[in-house]
């Protein structure tokens, strides 16, 4: 960990196409480190999964970012709009595999689709690539997967083929959606320790969103609670976990020990 | 004194393509008495939601029987057997009908099981349930997308409440509910376990609720029960090693992810169609032996009514 | 938690006003017109529209904005009786179908493969034809053919709905099947009914015209509209209101079906 910022989101404002003053992200602030995992957590409706999307630019339809900005910066310092981003140094990890990936298309081609579809690999360097890919994720006998469809693999398998689709891209940053509330708990170990066993072999840093308070205090280096849009307390994992500042986190904490 | 419910030799088998079977539950038995709550456990495709279907009667079984107070039910309930055993579910959303109000559902209830002998005291029961389960009689005359998902879900059990059950399945019900309103759930249906007798059938994927609301905990694998322990000594000792495995993969609260170290269960939860010798278990087990992929072990009960079925099972 | 305000929905509340409207002309039709719509007088045919007849009389004399009015009476509850009778038919037996299925879905489905497979005009004419014209043998048409459409609906959607959690808890409650189909089940379908029922409202008009026109429909001298556009076409291109007016009529009548069916359709998306 470099301790150089490369996502920096600043007054970020999700509101309704429809109605402008029906806010659902109210003011959001976060600096991301390089190599550094921040967890996002609140209950349904405090904005965490909006947040993310916005970040991105995945926003779904009848939303949108009213104010605020996210960028990326670059090694040398330069700042871009993060959307633009998305696939070329920010990479996104949904929730539920099942839907989330493209059933007539063959895991192997699913891969690469990102680097393919911008020009960056030749069909030979591809299926290579995948191989790499799907290793690095700990799928095993990644040829014989490569043929395989969405729907003959497991949740948890498909889950990894999602990491493996956002690493073609070479991402600096991972933003992971409730990657494993749909999981196992057997899976879900299993999925967690992949992400933290990526974050020290590529120096990826992440923004894991979740509503699960145990994952965020096995994961994540720092913590960013979410409220009704707005954050109410943020700061390093273990302070904000054993010393808590804001109410409500107290008693979020609570409701888990 | 004999168990309030007893489970006999259930088996639920699913017909698959032309000749294949899924066996979702395999000859599982158990018993439970009034006023205790089991919680079910384990990983998708261990057969306890099919388990607690058959139990609420919801599913007819390929095999096994479902005794309670000594009555053996059938397997198209009667009414007055569907009062006997009741079913809270998992999915908020869908649990309630869209289209009636919370009272009109309430009362549907009590008259066409002849509880109440006129509209007003058919209400009055309606209120009366509302009530035990903490909610504004108000909400009698909303419907369900008017509610909440925690207030939905305590509609929920008061429809389960309502017919005076003496088993109540509750199947993943409080899942889909926030971490704050899952904590008034189970206080809730700990509360009702403690004022009404009921017995509870506690399904659920998290060990940590589990141990909040149950006495026992039943872990299932493949559509066994591979252990049965009390909460407390399954959590400080758990002899299985499917059981243990579990318990390391939960993520815990206030722990650090030790990369180094191997994930608590390997692989996969397996495909119930596939039929191995030996041990269910055996493929993923960190402690396997080779009698454990020849033999199938047997469930041996040691201690009340704490079971393991397995060859070499874990001690201190 | 969501506050849905109960407001019907402008277009919903537009078409039924519309229909209503129609409809109400129909029933005052004899109050608002002092001529008599079958009253002849060859005398006075094909006069232009004047004080006295605001359109102007027909082929025979008669006045044509009365039998406009009086059209209203025949056209538009032909439309929605020929509308009701194969939804009653059609909803009951998608229940039944989609809820206890097996033999008796396969019976039904295959009896509307049937009707399916024959184009629907043709097989309209035949059976009215073989019938004898007119509105019974329209009615009677029209119910054996339409049903098909709202069983196929209702069906597909009891099937989504069959396995939701609050059917089988009414079930497992105790509730008999009869109450869950009745109390549970329709409700919940209902909805989508009403929006294709006031869509095929529109094509029962559009129907019932087609066939007077044909003289299969509605028989002289009764003033229905489509019979009273066919009776204008040798005229068109001198006395062309004879036609298009009792047209204009039919489309005024088919668009009012049409945004009710699109309200409720928005009415039940909003939910």
């Amino acid at each position: 960990m470099s301790g150089a910022t490369i996502l920096e989101v600043e007054g970020l404002r999700v509101a309704t196409s429809t109605h402008p003053s029906l806010e659902l992200v109210r003011g959001f602030d976060l600096h991301v480190r390089e190599g550094e995992t921040v967890g996002l957590v609140g209950e349904s409706g405090s904005g965490k999964s909006l947040t993310l999307r916005a970040i991105c630019g995945l926003l779904p339809d009848g939303v949108r970012r009213s104010s605020g900005s996210a960028h990326m910066i670059d090694p040398g310092g330069s700042k871009v709009d993060a959307p633009t981003k998305l696939g070329r140094g920010i990479a996104m990890v949904f929730q539920e595999p099942m839907i989330s990936l493209n059933p007539t298309m063959r895991i192997g081609d699913l891969v690469t689709i990102g680097p393919r579809s911008q020009g960056l690999l030749t069909r030979a360097r591809a299926h290579e690539r995948a191989i790499e890919l799907m290793h690095e994720v700990g799928i095993a006998d990644p040829e014989r997967r490569s043929q395989a469809w969405p729907h003959e693999l497991s949740g948890g398998l498909r889950q990894r083929v999602m990491i493996a689709m956002a690493l073609a891209t070479e991402p600096r940053i991972l933003l992971c959606d409730e990657p494993t509330t749909a999981l196992d708990v057997s899976v879900q170990d299993q999925i967690l320790r992949l992400l933290l066993g990526l974050k020290e072999s590529r120096g990826l840093a992440m923004v894991l969103v979740t509503h699960d308070l145990a994952v965020v205090s096995q994961v994540c280096d720092r913590i960013v609670v979410m409220k009704q849009g707005q954050i109410v307390e943020q700061g390093e994992t273990d302070r904000v976990l054993h010393d808590p500042t804001d109410e409500y986190t107290r008693r979020l904490i609570e409701a888990v020990s | 004194m004999s168990p309030l419910l007893s489970v006999q030799g259930v088996t639920v088998q699913y017909p698959v393509g032309k000749s294949g079977r899924l066996t979702a539950v395999d000859d599982v038995s158990l018993d439970l008495e009034a006023g205790r709550t089991l919680g079910l456990v384990g990983e998708s495709g261990c057969g306890k939601s099919s388990l607690g279907r058959v139990i609420a009667g919801i599913r007819v079984p390929t095999a096994g029987r479902i005794v309670v107070d000594n009555c053996e039910m059938t397997s198209r309930r009667s009414k007055a057997e569907a009062r006997a055993i009741q079913m809270v579910f998992q999915d908020p959303a869908s649990a309630l009908n869209p289209a009636i109000s919370i009272g009109s559902m309430l009362e549907e209830l009590v008259r066409v099981h002849g509880l109440a002998p006129d509209r007003e005291s058919a209400r009055d029961r309606a209120i009366a349930v509302l009530e035990s389960v903490e909610l504004p009689t108000a909400l009698l005359d909303r419907r369900p997308d008017a509610l909440s998902g925690g207030q939905r879900q305590r509609v929920g059990i008061a429809r389960a409440l309502i017919l005076q059950p003496r088993v109540i399945v509750a199947d993943e019900a409080v899942a889909a509910l926030d971490s704050l309103v899952k904590k008034s759930v189970i206080r809730l249906l700990a509360d009702v376990r403690d004022r009404l007798g009921v017995a509870i059938i506690f399904i659920s994927h998290d060990l940590d609720v589990v141990r909040q609301l149950c006495d026992e905990i039943a872990v299932m694998y493949l559509g066994r029960i591979v252990e049965r322990r009390s909460s407390s000594d399954l959590f400080d000792s758990p002899r299985h090693p499917y059981s243990k495995a579990l318990l390391e993969a939960r993520p815990h609260f206030g722990e650090r992810l030790d990369v180094a170290s191997p994930p608590a269960l390997a692989g996969d939860p397996p495909s119930q169609m596939e039929l191995t010798t030996g041990c269910s278990f055996a493929p993923r087990c960190r402690f396997v032996k080779d009698e454990c992929r020849s033999t199938d072990p047997v469930e041996e009960s040691f201690g009340g009514s704490s079971t393991v079925r397995c060859h070499f099972p874990l001690s201190r | 938690m969501s506050r849905r305000t109960r407001r019907v929905d402008p277009m919903l509340a537009t078409g039924l006003s519309i229909v209503g409207l129609v409809f109400l002309i129909g029933l005052l039709a004899p109050l608002l017109t002092s001529h008599d719509p079958l009253a002849q007088n060859v005398r006075d045919r094909l006069a232009s529209p004047s004080g006295d007849h605001w359109l102007g009389t027909d082929l025979l004399g008669r006045d044509v904005f009365s039998r406009l009015l009086h059209g209203a009476r025949i056209d538009v509850p032909l439309a929605v009786i020929a509308t009701l009778v194969p939804a009653v038919i059609g909803v009951t037996l998608g229940i039944v179908s989609g809820f206890f299925g097996r033999r008796v879905d396969a019976v039904v489905m295959r009896l509307a493969d049937v009707v399916q497979a024959f184009p629907v005009y043709i097989f309209l004419v035949a059976l009215v034809f073989l019938l004898g014209p007119g509105a019974r043998s329209f009615v009677v048409a029209s119910a054996c053919i339409s049903w098909v459409g709202y069983a196929r609906l209702v069906r597909a959607e009891v099937l989504g709905l069959k396995s939701r959690d609050f059917i089988v808890a009414a079930q497992a409650a105790g509730i008999g099947r009869r109450r869950v189909l009745g109390r549970h089940l329709l409700p919940n379908v209902m909805p989508q009914v009403y929006a294709y029922m006031a869509s095929d409202a529109v094509l029962a008009l559009v129907a019932l015209a087609s066939l007077s026109f044909l003289s299969l429909g509605v028989q002289p001298p009764e003033p229905e509209w489509g019979r009273m556009i066919a009776d204008g076409v040798d005229r068109i291109r001198s006395e062309w209101w004879l036609s298009a007016v009792p047209g204009l009529a039919i489309v005024i009548v088919g668009i009012g079906f049409s945004l009710v069916a699109y309200g409720f359709e928005r009415q039940a998306a909003r939910r």
